[in-house]
């Protein structure tokens, strides 16, 4: 069973959370949290989650070559060494093996172990074995995230058993129940009852829009409720997973819409591939005289690498494209606006400004997210 | 304006709690929840603890 998938998911959380607080005085005395956390995690990977043997072979995979890169091949270059923990999810992406090696999951853990290996001048003294096993298997955020962070994950590991505490469990439970509420009501609402009755294959307008605008919803509803959950049942086990959604349709540019939607994936686009290829290409001598190009091209790869994550199909690469290139174009605008002074809107009202902005920039994400989900006619 | 913010909390949850219980009993019958899996999960964690 796939976490959140199923009744008996909830069925066997149901249990585990209150006996975990039941019996949390007893517990204290004879095992650490981390080691409770660890055990419920790999007893959960190893009893219920699909293709467990691939899990656990994927999971060995990365901590070897993890710990290899961390203590033993220090001088690698982080490009190789990114790769080589990359490497069995391109080979899922590429579909080759797919059975022998895939599973549900494999991006969120690979994400992880390159976050830990790139930010391993900082963890490699804080780094312990049994911590990162739990840090990867984590089972609320095993399937889907949101990506978290070693470090932030660490130190809540070290607060140890106080993490169980009545501020954790009703927060945790608030959260729980508005992603209930967003994934199995708003969500199947919006698909029952909106996406259904309108023919995907239509290439009416009107169709075309109503299935833009109820995809749209339907993938915030149903993605954003899955995470409520996965925060909800980390923070009732005493883990504070990352937010990964904040009010994404408000948004009025490019940028900050990825700061609200998959936040978590956003950062970790931002910190370990935007960054390090803008800085790679600052040390090229012909850019070194076009920032604005530089900038440019870390955007636009950031973005297509995003579309490629998903897969190679065209939908998927079109999609990161789209959202590459609504990025580029803001941030050529704002290079504009800063080198001659002069705005666009003009003497238009600031409120004015941002409801046009904000309109624009949902239509703008609709459509893209319309061509992600591989239902726009003429793709196929 | 304590006694305001603590009502709106109840209302907006009891709102919340109204509107997942009606969704859930309209969208996911519950009569056809399976119960094997809930005995099987039962007796699993029993055996664990």
């Amino acid at each position: 069973m796939l976490p959140f998938a199923d009744i008996d998911f909830y069925l066997l959380f149901a249990l585990i959370v209150p006996l975990l607080y039941v019996t949390k005085l007893a517990l204290r005395h004879m095992v650490g949290f981390g080691s409770a956390i660890t055990f419920i995690s790999l007893v959960y990977v190893v009893v219920y989650y699909p293709k467990p043997v691939q899990l656990l072979t994927f999971t060995a995979y990365q901590c070897l070559f993890t710990w290899v890169l961390l203590f033993k091949w220090r001088k690698l270059h982080g490009l190789l060494g990114s790769l080589l923990l990359a490497l069995p999810m391109v080979l899922v992406k590429l579909k080759w093996e797919v059975d022998v090696i895939g599973f549900a999951g494999i991006s969120y853990i690979t994400f992880r172990c390159i976050q830990v290996y790139l930010d391993r001048e900082q963890l490699r003294d804080r780094f312990r074995f049994s911590e990162f096993i739990s840090f990867l298997l984590f089972t609320p955020s095993l399937l889907a995230g949101p990506i978290d962070r070693y470090e932030r994950f660490k130190s809540d590991l070290d607060q140890g058993w106080s993490r169980l505490n009545g501020a954790a469990l009703l927060a945790g439970w608030e959260f729980f129940i508005l992603g209930l509420l967003h994934k199995f009501v708003g969500a199947e609402i919006v698909d029952r009852y909106w996406l259904a009755r309108f023919p995907q294959e239509s290439t009416a307008l009107a169709d075309m829009s109503a299935t833009m605008y109820g995809y749209s919803v339907y993938l915030y509803l149903d993605f954003a409720g899955y995470s409520l959950l996965a925060i909800g049942l980390g923070r009732m086990l005493g883990i504070e997973l990352p937010k990964n959604f904040d009010r994404p349709w408000l948004t009025d540019t490019a940028p900050d819409f990825w700061k609200r939607w998959h936040i978590s994936l956003g950062d970790w686009l931002r910190d370990y591939f935007f960054r390090p290829i803008y800085k790679s290409l600052s040390g090229v001598q012909r850019l070194r005289t076009w920032p604005l190009l530089k900038q440019n091209i870390a955007l636009f790869s950031t973005f297509l690498l995003m579309g490629l994550w998903n897969g190679l199909e065209a939908h998927y690469i079109i999609s990161g494209s789209l959202f590459g290139l609504y990025s580029v174009a803001y941030n050529s605008h704002q290079h504009r606006i800063r080198k001659y002074k002069r705005d666009l809107w003009g003497r238009t009202p600031a409120w004015a400004v941002k409801a046009i902005s904000i309109f624009i920039m949902f239509n703008l994400a609709c459509f893209a997210l319309y061509i992600f989900s591989g239902r726009f006619p003429f793709l196929h | 304006m304590n006694k305001q913010h603590t009502f709106q909390r109840i209302l907006k949850w009891t709102v919340i709690y109204v509107v997942l219980a009606l969704g859930m009993l309209w969208l996911h019958d519950p009569r056809l929840v399976s119960m094997d899996a809930a005995m099987s999960s039962v007796k699993f964690v029993y055996q664990q603890f």
